[in-house]
């Protein structure tokens, strides 16, 4: 079985309004992230909210362009552009957000995303490494917590990406306990 | 899961949503509160209007979100203070709940004794609250004082009064402050506690009197009170002295936290007698027309004092 | 689903004292609340009803899971806390306790000691997921007065037969406060990685 046969098998066996945890190698991150956005919005007819921490929406949506993904179906939330004093060009699907440890102003945006995005959607957070480099643990923990309850409150799909055996063990644990599966690829 | 495609029409406008998203977030948008000139109604949901009207003893502040913070309002009558680091937005706090209230026809004073009168309206047209037309229409005073202005009593006359006893003695009636002569105002801001007590250098008990007075004279006088007073950007204390917030009814706390190399806002109702309300600290944010409280969004570290 | 053998220790646990029994369950992160579920199951078949005070995921999501897997939510009791801790609406269901968003523990300790009566089996269980979620917002003290208020519920000699049960990720097990708190359990039953 593929990396993306094993991805959307996992995630053809959940329940609506399911939370996973994907762990996967530095090598692989970028395909996996790929490959599952494109499952969700092309085979699942999803709309993708992506909170990304690791790159600017231009090399984003760049990478999505190249994967034959709809980025009308995909709204970015960038953590990367504005803290990097990057050019923001405007773009119809990107929310240039201040920084990845204004978990506060995240929080604020994915809620504010679900409530206007109509339909089936997804949450997808890349990378929970990515933004533990930011913020304090303890603190992410609770960001993490907060807004899965809320996305659960409304019945709302997320990932969360990560590198396997890269999270500090109990940060790891903190986490993962909250999601419903754990898949490695 | 459900294998049947979602049938959702995928043909919506992405970028009209991310507008109205980006609006909702800077406070903008049209649903839930929208902050506003004196031409603008303010929106609220029926619920609260008819609730504070029902109630009566209860005031709101016209912020939008933070009225949801409590159960009923602020009550009536009481003496908030107003409590944060520099550039918290106490004075946007106050200036708001201000124009909220001219908009409505109740008198309001704001007492400055740090910004001049200018600088005051200039503040508030930044926000879009046409400042020049709610002076004119008489409901909105501000007047700028002078530290040294103060009625305060000599050194001598602050210690027998401390300790005297008729009620009816001449120095425990002196007014603390003096306001224009029929004009009695609904909501009083007084900019700022930390400004007064810099005219009592060296005298701190003189302060704590007034200070004392202060609180008492405008008790008697009725109106809904907001006193700003300064403090650490994470505060461990909310007053110069410690006897304000014990004397004040309300304490309420703007947070400008630090988080890396950016700073979030937040604030909270530490304190409020008479009223039940929510005991958390919560997102603020400073839009283009105003602040903007966020009643249910937690606030996410940076509140460790050192 | 648990395996036969852990099936079999929780049984045996919930057997060995009449007067109630504290159980500490290190669950294996993957497939963690399926566990969950089957540790309800199995609780619930043996005639136990409960108050499941979740720190971790909200109340209907929690119940529509347990119902997907055949409980019979209505013998249960929930606490949901997590959807206190986040500022939303709790959700208005009979079954569903409301407590105040800053969670204070004095009240969580009312609710429970207030809810203990309303079950109306003789068997019941107190099911704790999980003290190291509400550890990342409360001070350790805090915890331990909580942990030790719900042992001292439980140890009462004239109480009714109350199991009370601390979940807890393997992962985090080794956390200091946890193994204090496991130093007073009964027993401490180890799940491992892919029953």
């Amino acid at each position: 079985m593929n990396d993306i046969e094993k991805i959307s098998k996992e995630l053809n066996n959940l329940p609506e309004g399911w939370i996973v945890m994907l762990e996967t190698s530095p090598e692989k991150m970028l395909e996996v992230s790929l490959s599952t956005i494109k499952f969700l919005s092309d085979e699942k007819n999803y709309i993708g909210i992506i909170v990304s921490a690791s790159r600017p929406q231009k090399n984003l949506i760049q990478l999505y362009k190249q994967k034959n993904i709809d980025t009308k179906k995909i709204l970015i939330l960038d953590c990367i552009s504005k803290s990097q004093s990057l050019n923001l060009e405007e773009a119809s699907n990107v929310l240039y957000l201040e920084s990845v440890s204004s978990l506060t102003n995240i929080s604020l945006a994915i809620t504010a995303s679900i409530q206007r995005i109509p339909g089936d959607k997804f949450v997808f957070i890349d990378s929970l490494n990515s933004m533990l480099i930011h913020n304090k643990p303890e603190i992410f923990v609770q960001f993490i917590h907060g807004i899965l309850t809320k996305m659960r409150i409304v019945g709302v799909n997320g990932l969360l990406i990560s590198l396997e055996n890269e999270t500090d063990k109990e940060v790891h644990a903190e986490i993962a306990q909250l999601c419903d599966r754990i898949v490695i690829i | 899961m459900n294998e049947k495609k979602s049938r959702q029409d995928n043909s919506f406008d992405m970028s009209k949503i991310k507008a109205e998203i980006e609006n909702k977030l800077k406070g903008t948008s049209d649903y839930g509160y929208s902050t506003g000139t004196l031409e603008q109604k303010t929106q609220y949901t029926l619920e609260a209007v008819n609730k504070a009207k029902k109630a009566k003893k209860y005031v709101l502040t016209g912020v939008s979100g933070f009225d949801e913070l409590f159960e009923n309002g602020i009550p009536k009558g009481s003496n908030v203070l107003v409590a944060g680091g520099a550039g918290s937005g106490k004075t946007i706090f106050c200036l708001q709940t201000l124009q909220y209230h001219v908009s409505r026809g109740e008198k309001c004073f704001y007492m400055s004794f740090e910004e001049s009168e200018k600088r005051l309206m200039e503040h508030m047209e930044d926000f879009g609250w046409n400042s020049e037309k709610l002076l004119a229409s008489g409901n909105l005073k501000i007047k700028r004082f002078l530290p040294s202005d103060i009625h305060y009593l000599s050194e001598k006359g602050n210690e027998d009064a401390m300790f005297a006893k008729e009620e009816d003695s001449q120095l425990l009636q002196l007014e603390p402050v003096t306001l224009e002569e029929g004009f009695e105002p609904d909501f009083v801001v007084v900019d700022s506690l930390t400004a007064i007590a810099s005219a009592f250098m060296g005298k701190g008990g003189s302060y704590r009197f007034y200070a004392e007075r202060l609180f008492r004279f405008f008790e008697k006088m009725g109106s809904t009170n907001y006193f700003i007073t300064e403090t650490k950007q994470i505060p461990e204390t909310f007053s110069q002295t410690g006897v304000e917030e014990f004397l004040a009814d309300g304490v309420i706390v703007l947070y400008n936290i630090k988080r890396e190399n950016v700073r979030e806002r937040a604030i909270e109702v530490l304190k409020m007698r008479g009223t039940k309300h929510q005991e958390r600290i919560v997102a603020m944010k400073i839009s283009d027309n105003g602040m903007v409280v966020y009643p249910k969004q937690e606030v996410f570290g940076g509140m460790e004092t050192k | 689903m648990l395996k036969d053998e852990t099936k079999k220790s929780i049984e045996q646990a919930i057997q060995m004292n009449k007067h109630g029994v504290i159980i500490m369950i290190e669950l294996p992160i993957n497939a963690y609340f399926e566990m969950n579920s089957s540790t309800i199951t199995l609780l619930t078949n043996h005639g136990f009803q409960g108050i499941y005070i979740s720190f971790q995921r909200p109340f209907k999501n929690i119940s529509s899971f347990f119902e997907s897997e055949g409980i019979d939510t209505s013998t249960l009791l929930f606490i949901d806390a997590a959807t206190a801790l986040s500022g939303e609406k709790q959700h208005e269901d009979a079954r569903c306790i409301h407590v105040s968003q800053e969670l204070d523990i004095d009240e969580l300790v009312k609710a429970i000691y207030l809810s203990l009566p309303k079950l109306k089996s003789q068997k019941k269980f107190i099911f704790i997921d999980s003290l190291t979620t509400i550890s990342q917002y409360k001070p350790l003290s805090e915890i331990m007065r909580f942990s030790e208020f719900l042992i001292k519920t439980v140890r009462k000699e004239n109480e009714e037969n109350v199991i009370l049960i601390f979940n807890v990720a393997k992962d985090l097990a080794q956390k200091k406060f946890i193994r204090d708190v496991a130093f007073h359990v009964d027993q401490v039953i180890s799940v491992e990685n892919n029953e």
